[in-house]
């Protein structure tokens, strides 16, 4: 079966385009590596209508229930590995060597961790260096930590940090925060947070187990921090994979698409954290956002393509 | 069919260090959302290697197993040790795609 849309990424942006596009009767096939995309790790989420608070798992859970409802061919655990484009027909080949066929794809497949891009950075991950402060924070009871970032993703781990930890350093390369005021306040207002401007983390330093930083301008006379744990929170960036495959216009590593969400490939469409619309304000609901308008521009595709 | 255990400290030493088959150990925590995440992975994988390897699991918030989350060292979950004849042969972090770790763990019995 050739499908007319294959969605791949099963995050907010690939879900909710599969919402649309079964409302809009498109035959269509939605394929994601691991189910949510990265918001499910989020401890807390406030700011998406309808929600008053929820943890990230949980919504993402109920946007798949909803989705699923509606009919949708849901493949979770695939990832796709390939894809080769052969008489205007999209030929995608997963890690399983399943094989799909598409007209049209949507390409949601969100951002990954950003990574300090140190030398010896692989040596400590899991052992003191952690990108998840809900998944990790219990193990840091009454201990020290930091965290290097100043968006909101790093102000939120660091107040979710301080509910455990003794103390924790917030480690901002900028000389101000990057995020919303009200995390920005908790923040400055708790005394176990010790917020370090214009920083950064040069070196890691400890024999088996992080033990140490080494801080790109000193603080309190020294450039090394004595630590147990130091969590990454310097942003995301796109899996570069099936960008490349698919020889997609790009700008600082997002797929620029227009404001259909057309990539510059005819048959290629791109929605969620991977592009350059929304201002680049990656959220849950610019990400469900351009999932819809993807699809909306999709079957007007399909529609005059008939 | 062959299902994820839940075991924990008082049968580690006989479902994990004893065990005939190889062992992957997924140290998880319920307040983790990637391990939530890669519950159904693991699901999946237990089918697909079934007659390979045995999956077991140990909630690190049990205060029961608090001592073997100290013991293996765990500063991170979701944690994955690959056991085989009692020795721990490879460890990891995080998230893993189904068919991934399959691979990874295919390539590490065989060593």
């Amino acid at each position: 079966m050739i499908y007319d849309l294959i969605i791949i990424g099963a995050g907010p942006a690939g879900l909710t385009a599969s919402i649309y596009a079964s409302r809009y009767k498109i035959n269509h096939a939605v394929i994601g590596e691991i189910p949510g995309g990265l918001i499910s790790e989020a401890h807390n989420v406030c700011n998406f209508p309808g929600e008053i608070e929820i943890n990230g798992f949980d919504l993402m859970t109920k946007i798949k229930d909803h989705a699923e409802k509606l009919g949708a061919e849901i493949m979770i655990m695939e990832k796709i590995i390939k894809i080769e484009e052969k008489d205007n027909i999209f030929i995608l080949t997963t890690e399983s060597r399943k094989v799909l066929e598409a007209k049209n794809i949507l390409l949601a497949t969100g951002t990954k961790h950003r990574q300090l891009n140190l030398p010896e950075e692989k040596k400590y991950i899991g052992k003191g260096l952690a990108y998840c402060a809900t998944c990790d924070a219990m193990f840091y009871k009454n201990k020290i930590v930091g965290v290097i970032g100043g968006g909101n993703s790093a102000l939120t781990a660091a107040l979710y940090l301080a509910e455990v930890a003794e103390k924790v350093y917030l480690i901002v390369r900028d000389n101000e925060f990057n995020g919303e005021m009200v995390w920005v306040d908790h923040v400055l207002n708790n005394n176990k947070i010790e917020v370090l401007f214009n920083n950064g983390v040069k070196k890691l330093n400890g024999e088996v187990k992080l033990e140490s930083i080494d801080l790109n301008a000193p603080y309190q006379n020294s450039d090394n921090l004595q630590l147990n744990g130091l969590f990454v929170e310097i942003g995301t960036e796109p899996d570069k994979l099936l960008i490349e495959q698919l020889d997609l216009a790009l700008d600082k590593n997002y797929i620029i698409v227009d404001k259909e969400q057309k990539t510059n490939k005819s048959g290629v469409w791109a929605a969620g954290d991977i592009t350059t619309n929304s201002a680049g304000f990656r959220q849950v609901i610019t990400a469900c956002s351009e999932g819809a308008i993807a699809v909306f521009s999709i079957f007007s595709h399909l529609q005059k393509n008939k | 069919m062959n299902k994820p255990l839940d075991i924990n400290k008082d049968n580690f030493e006989k479902e994990v260090l004893q065990s005939d088959l190889p062992v992957l150990v997924d140290f998880w925590a319920p307040w983790c959302m990637p391990c939530k995440m890669m519950s159904p992975v693991l699901e999946e994988l237990a089918v697909l290697m079934d007659g390979k390897v045995k999956i077991v699991k140990v909630n690190t918030e049990d205060p029961v197993n608090q001592e073997l989350a100290l013991e293996y060292e765990i500063q991170s979950v979701p944690s994955m040790m690959l056991f085989k004849e009692g020795q721990l042969i490879w460890e990891f972090i995080g998230m893993h795609s189904r068919d991934s770790l399959a691979q990874e763990i295919e390539e590490h019995l065989k060593k």
